[in-house]
Formats: structure tokens, sequence, C-alpha cells
């Protein structure tokens, strides 16, 4: 698939062809048609914010699209489903705040574009 | 989350980050009918922010030099000072990664009123404490908050009555909507269209 590649801090964004993912268990893989490019991608890029990024990554917290194929386990979502990607994605579901329901406080939380790739590709996985 | 099928691709979008956050510090500033909503500069979030006060009712001010927001908002103001002159707000909600005109907005906060912050950044904010003390103010940090604001935030625009304003742009030229948006060029959120 074709993604727009960070390649570290401060570097250009680099258009590059690189495999499509496959979806994990309780995953599923979208086809992208639409992505917001947000400012905190500009925040990310230049390292003003102190998120822990993995380079290079795919940053864009605001992807939609279709899924097009979903891993194991996965029962709510089924191939054809339009669907948004928030930053939230996953979460520890152990801690007092995944148990309170306030999943935002998780500490181990996995966000779109900051731990997991984002949407500024032709496809991308989600939780 | 699924997306209603009233909504394109191009509008869903932005809702996913730059509506839910603001939809989120709306409902976090808990605002009562009569209250009066200023929202502090323009961009993505902002522009949405004002609609979303509006469609809920509430008498919405957006603190800017430019002209551009005057026909989403109910008023127009320039600066905190203005603010203050023209009526005051109850509830500012700051978007914006540069705090200065926020902090001045502090000026136009009527007593009880909250300032929500949601905008990221690496600035130190510095407050005037006497006022924060004597106008019980309070200062609210918001995020995307709860996944039913998001369902919400949606819900407007498959309604039909909210509008992103976006640009568009194809995956090979990200790198021109980028420049954009770090210049603050775009009006009002670039969206990549695959």
């Amino acid at each position: 698939m074709k993604a727009a590649l960070v390649p570290s801090f401060n570097s250009e964004w680099e258009i590059r062809e690189t495999p499509t993912p496959k979806p994990s268990a309780n995953q599923v893989l979208i086809k992208i048609h639409a992505s917001g490019l947000c400012y905190s991608d500009v925040h990310i890029t230049n390292g003003e914010l102190p998120f822990p990024i993995n380079f290079p990554c795919i940053l864009g917290d605001e992807p939609v699209g279709k899924i097009v194929e979903v891993g194991e386990g996965v029962t709510t979502r089924e191939k054809g489903d339009r669907v948004g990607v928030p930053y939230l994605q996953k979460t520890c579901g152990r801690c007092e705040w995944c148990q309170r329901g306030k999943r935002l406080f998780c500490e181990q939380q996995q966000g779109t574009g900051v731990h997991l790739n984002g949407g500024h590709a032709e496809y991308m996985l989600a939780f | 989350m699924l997306i209603p099928n009233e909504i394109s691709y191009e509008q869903a979008a932005p809702i996913f980050c730059a509506g839910y956050t603001v939809y989120s510090g709306l409902r976090a500033a808990n605002p009562k009918p009569h209250e009066r909503i200023a929202i502090v500069g323009i961009g993505g979030l902002e522009h949405l922010g004002i609609q979303y006060s509006n469609v809920a009712g509430f008498n919405t001010i957006a603190v800017t030099h430019s002209q551009d927001k005057e026909e989403l908002a109910d008023q127009v103001v320039s600066n905190g000072k203005d603010l203050k002159l023209n009526g005051g707000a109850d509830v500012i909600l700051v978007n914006s990664n540069s705090y200065k005109p926020a902090i001045e907005a502090f000026q136009g906060l009527r007593p009880e009123g909250r300032w929500i912050l949601m905008g990221m950044s690496n600035e130190k904010l510095t407050i005037d404490p006497l006022s924060l003390f004597l106008n019980r103010h309070q200062i609210i940090g918001s995020q995307q908050n709860s996944p039913e604001y998001l369902y919400e935030a949606l819900d407007f625009l498959a309604k039909g009555k909210v509008k992103v304003m976006s640009e568009t742009f194809s995956l090979d030229n990200i790198g021109e909507a980028y420049d954009k948006v770090e210049n603050g060029k775009v009006r009002f959120r670039a969206v990549i269209r695959n």
C-alpha cells in the first residue's frame, strides 16, 4: 500500500510503498477513504509533544473508511462497514480507570497515530 | 465507531478528532440555558465548536481578528477586552496551541465562568490568581472524554445541523496539506482523500 511515512523527528514525510498489514485477533483492516490532518501531526513531527513515537510511523488520528477484512474474535463489525477510528483504541481493561469505565485515563492506552499507525495511508489496522 | 450513512467520508473524518474534542469540551463546561459561549481563535476545532454551540441553542461568540467566522457565530469580538465590553461569556473554549489570546480572553469571563482547555502546547500558562479567586472561575482541562460525545458529534452532522468546512488533498500531495496546516493557512481542516 501507499503511505505517508514519517522517518524521524523534524523530517519531511515521504510517500512510500509499504506492506499492507494483516489484522490480528480483535483487529479490522480499513480501506481509508478520508483522513484529516490535525495540528497534532505537526506537533509530533516537530517533537513538541512528549509521546513515545516509534519511527518510521504513519500519523493521522482522523481516519475513516470501509472495513475490508476482520480478524479473529471480531463480532460487532463486519466487512463493508463504514467506520471511523478515534484516538483511543486499546486499553488494558484491568486498571482502576478501565474498570470504572474511564478508559481515557488508562496508562497502558494505545492511541491512533501515536502507539499505532494512523490514517495517512491506503489501509490501516484498528482495534 | 460506525459512521451514519448520511455523512460522507470527507465530512466524517474531522469529527473523529477535531469535532469530538471540541464537542466534549462544550459538554465538559456543562453550559446552562441562557449562558454565553465564547470560542477563541479560528481553525478546525473552532469552526465546529461554534456550530455545535449554536445548534445547542447557546449565544455564541467568536473571539478573533479574522472576519471569516462572522457567518458562523452570533457575535464576533476581537479580544478579551472587547469580549468584556460586549457582554462577556460564561464559557470560553480554548483550542489553540498558542495561549496568549485565550489568557487575554479571561478578562471577558463572567463570574462563575469556565475556561476550558483543549489545545495542546508546550507553552506555560500564566494567569491572574486574584481574578480567578474573586470571580470563582474554573479552569477545566478536557480531551475527548467519552465515546458518547463522538456519537453525538457525528449525529449532529447526520441531521444536517453541522457541516465541516475543509480542503481536500490527495495522499501524494500530503506535503502541501502539511505545510498549509503548519502555517495556519487551511480553511478550516485539511482532509486527505483516497
